[in-house]
């Protein structure tokens, strides 16, 4: 079974915006994998238990290396990183294009996990729309993978309050969500098996379709045409009160809500 | 199969909006698309698709709301279980229809649906939109929040149609139903030619209480110093009959779950009463608070911008508080 999981590395702060001169400030912030990518790269490390392998991959600057290090700390067996100019400005579908045609490259996958969105772009829409381009089925929101068979994976999903149980025949991409899968720790072996790996270099014109035109801002469809500062509220005044004060008339408005409610 | 006749070409903006539904019948946040359609241009055409089991039933309720053609795919109930075969529904409405402009909720469903069918449709899709308009070459100017929701981006699909996007819930009001009203046209199809890929299994009411109907929250942000001490705002919460929820800072640090944040990147609350401590009340928290009938806020100064939406703003230290709830 080949199992790969799609990672991204975000700012590890939310980015803010010089108000003075109008731009928007990238790229000085400390970089770390996206939290939600974590029970998905969790999970795909327990199904790699069960006789799988397992390849990263990523997309970004050459920064973005670092999240396939931790990867192969944790067990991963290969990892890509699709680094290129022609890369930059996609928007999700140029995004999940790329990581599909990558997934072609390396001869496909039977399962392909992603987290359920990321924090910085946070659409949630990589996952599902890279499973349009491979033309194989998604599901979203997965809280268990319950077990994986020759042709099919049994699944958990959680969504609008129910927990779903579906059986997705493979291949197919699923994004987890986040749950029982807590992300491990390396351990000092599987540390030093990851000194040794070294990920591949992905671009465009390795591609079965090499044409740059598709890649990128080219191959996006939409496009950012003005970014502004989200409005503040005025400010009011707001009362001085002791922690004895502020509890009682919170624990009295609690009581009146409760007392309406029977 | 039984087949409406098409509406004549009359050169109007043509909306097509899907619509989400459960055994109760079509969701709010569906309802609130027609509304969000009608801002973008009120003398549009309006269309709806419902997908999925039910449909044909909840199919009924669209006559009071001026739709002009409701187009049913009621052949399975696929919409939950894979939405890359769902999308090929809206896919097969949209090649039908041929609207300029594709409206889905940003629910989880809805926004793999939507991805889906960006990417089968070969144009652009934009996530969790809060407004639209039109510029002057009549394209969709599409806004939503960006960069951690500290900016507002405005986002265009550029060349090709439709231009789909997804709507945040309750960034609209629901669409006001008309008692007088033509009677409703209908179009029942199918999917063509389309493989179960998904089987249904079970079905089981997830463990955790939701966010979005619990009647008292009480929400910890920033002024959270570190992970361990979540456990004494959880027992605060728990002794005001509430539960605790979060500011999207918390999730980013990792001390709370995606699950119990509140704002535009997370959950749209409506509490009886919302108790924010530590938080400093970004537009984008305060629009999934929005819904709150009361807010009370601790921070530690009267400068954060939550102090002016709150209904009750009180300076205290949030931890001294909670001790005092739970001792109290």
């Amino acid at each position: 079974m080949k199992i790969a999981v799609m990672l991204k590395q975000v700012p590890l702060k939310a980015a803010g915006m010089d108000m003075v001169r109008g731009v928007i400030l990238r790229g000085q912030t400390e970089k770390t994998l996206n939290p939600f990518d974590k029970p998905a790269l969790e999970a795909a490390l327990r199904l790699r238990e069960e006789s799988c392998s397992l390849d990263v991959y990523t997309m970004g600057p050459s920064s973005a290396a670092n999240v396939l290090k931790s990867a192969f700390e944790l067990g991963a067996d290969r990892s890509f990183l699709l680094c290129d100019a022609r890369f930059s400005g996609a928007d999700t579908y140029a995004t999940s294009y790329a990581l599909a045609q990558a997934a072609k490259l390396n001869g496909g996958y039977d399962l392909i996990v992603c987290g359920d969105r990321t924090t910085d772009g946070s659409t949630g829409q990589c996952p599902a729309s890279l499973a349009a381009h491979l033309n194989i089925p998604f599901c979203g929101q997965v809280v268990s993978i319950e077990s994986l068979h020759r042709d099919s994976v049994e699944l958990t999903r959680s969504s609008g309050g129910k927990n779903i149980t579906i059986s997705l025949r493979l291949p197919c991409v699923i994004s987890v969500a986040e749950g029982k899968y807590e992300l491990r720790l390396p351990s000092l072996k599987s540390k030093l098996a990851a000194a040794k790996k070294e990920y591949t270099l992905l671009t465009p014109d390795m591609f079965g379709d090499a044409d740059p035109s598709h890649y990128g801002q080219s191959g996006s469809f939409t496009r950012v045409a003005k970014v502004y500062p989200a409005r503040q509220t005025k400010q009011s005044a707001a009362k001085k009160l002791s922690p004895h004060e502020a509890s009682a008339l919170i624990v009295g408005e609690a009581a009146r809500v409760k007392g309406g409610a029977l | 199969m039984k087949l409406a006749r098409l509406p004549e070409n009359d050169g109007k903006l043509k909306i097509l909006v899907m619509l989400e539904h459960d055994e109760s019948g079509i969701s709010p946040a569906s309802f609130q698309l027609l509304t969000a359609a009608k801002s973008i241009k009120e003398e549009c055409r309006l269309f709806a698709v419902l997908i999925g089991k039910g449909a044909d039933r909840h199919s009924k309720t669209l006559v009071k709301y001026l739709v002009d053609c409701v187009y049913i795919y009621d052949d399975g109930d696929y919409l939950m279980l894979d939405s890359h075969r769902a999308a090929l529904a809206v896919v097969d409405c949209a090649r039908e229809l041929l609207p300029e402009i594709l409206l889905i909720p940003a629910t989880d469903t809805g926004r793999q649906v939507a991805a889906a069918a960006a990417v089968a449709l070969k144009t652009g899709l934009v996530a969790d939109c809060t407004g639209f308009s039109l510029n002057a070459a009549s394209r969709l100017v599409q806004t939503r929040p960006a960069y951690g929701d500290s900016l507002i981006a405005e986002v265009l699909t550029e060349k090709t149609l439709p231009q789909i996007a997804t709507v945040r819930e309750n960034m609209f009001p629901p669409y006001a139903a008309l008692s007088d009203h033509p009677p409703l046209r209908i179009a029942r199809r199918l999917r063509s030619a389309v493989m179960p890929e998904a089987k249904f299994l079970g079905v089981g009411d997830a463990a955790k209480a939701s966010l979005s109907s619990a009647k008292i929250i009480l929400a910890v942000g920033a002024g959270i110093k570190q992970k361990k001490d979540i456990g004494l705002f959880e027992e605060a919460a728990v002794k005001l009959g509430g539960m605790l929820g979060c500011s999207r800072a918390l999730v980013e640090r990792g001390f709370m779950p995606q699950s119990r944040q509140i704002g535009l990147s997370g959950m749209s609350v409506a509490p009886k009463l919302l108790i924010a401590m530590g938080i400093s009340g970004s537009v984008q928290f305060l629009a999934g608070a929005k819904g709150a009938e009361k807010i009370i806020s601790i921070n530690t100064s009267g400068q954060a911008r939550i102090s002016s939406a709150a209904h009750v703003p009180i300076i205290a230290d949030m931890y001294e508080v909670a001790k005092q709830i739970i001792s109290g």
